[in-house]
């Protein structure tokens, strides 16, 4: 994949737990699971924007392009 | 999930689970109703009797034999229906579930399809091998052999082609829902 997902890094940084974040966005942990292992095939701005939010952060801590595979 | 859409749900369980008891009622029936229409075929009221043996025979009773014969050829399409019916029961039970957008579903209704084209073309049969049938104890030079494509035959195939179209479209739907799964 070349978008990583630096959702561990970001949570991490700010000290929170998963299910935490999950819980303040309104998603399940199964869901959030899936965009910390990178295996979801989108995300909706909606979601972005409110990992942002509590995360305190720019799209861009948490997307990263990388050209590794 | 919003009360509308809880509703919905609710409703696809109960109206699949009556639609699935109804064809298990259909797969056992109908070889029973096959075989009682052909033995007790003598004693029917005229309305219940079929056009093909009014037309092709003067005497309208059958003999044992031919009463046989005539099950025989009739649980051709009628073996095709009961099929059909266990497809349809699959299909429904997989809806009680709510699994709507599954590779099962898409195999049922595929195979549904192919099934309903298959009874077109064994329909056909059924009637050549039918008109064979109850006129095999008239004399030589007065039985009949006739093939012959109605509208009901050529309606079996266009809603088997539909159906197995259908059977793609909701192939595409179980692609999207699956990706689906994975939108965050």
């Amino acid at each position: 994949m070349t978008i990583r997902i630096n959702l561990d890094v970001m949570l991490a940084k700010r000290k929170m737990k998963s299910n935490e974040l999950a819980k303040f966005i309104g998603i399940t942990e199964q869901n959030l699971s899936i965009l910390k292992t990178g295996k979801a095939k989108a995300i909706r701005i909606s979601t972005l924007e409110m990992i942002c939010r509590h995360l305190e952060c720019q799209p861009g801590d948490i997307l990263e392009y990388s050209e590794d595979e | 999930m919003e009360k509308s859409n809880i509703e919905n749900i609710s409703r696809i369980k109960k109206i699949s689970s009556r639609l699935r008891l109804a064809c298990s009622a259909i797969f056992y029936l109908l070889p029973l109703v096959i075989i009682s229409y052909w033995s007790f075929y003598n004693e029917l009221p005229e309305g219940f009797k079929s056009g093909l043996v009014k037309q092709y025979l003067k005497d309208p009773l059958l003999p044992v034999v031919t009463r046989i014969l005539c099950i025989a050829v009739d649980m051709i399409p009628g073996a095709i229906i009961m099929l059909s019916t266990r497809y349809l029961s699959g299909l429904f039970s997989l809806y009680e579930k709510t699994v709507f957008f599954s590779e099962e579903n898409v195999a049922y209704i595929r195979k549904l399809g192919n099934i309903v084209i298959l009874w077109s073309f064994m329909d056909i049969l059924k009637q050549t091998l039918l008109i064979l049938a109850i006129t095999l104890n008239n004399p030589p030079g007065q039985r009949f052999l006739a093939i012959g494509i109605g509208t009901f035959q050529l309606s079996l195939l266009l809603i088997g082609y539909i159906i197995v179209l259908f059977a793609r479209v909701m192939d595409e739907a179980r692609v999207m829902n699956d990706e689906q799964q994975f939108i965050v």
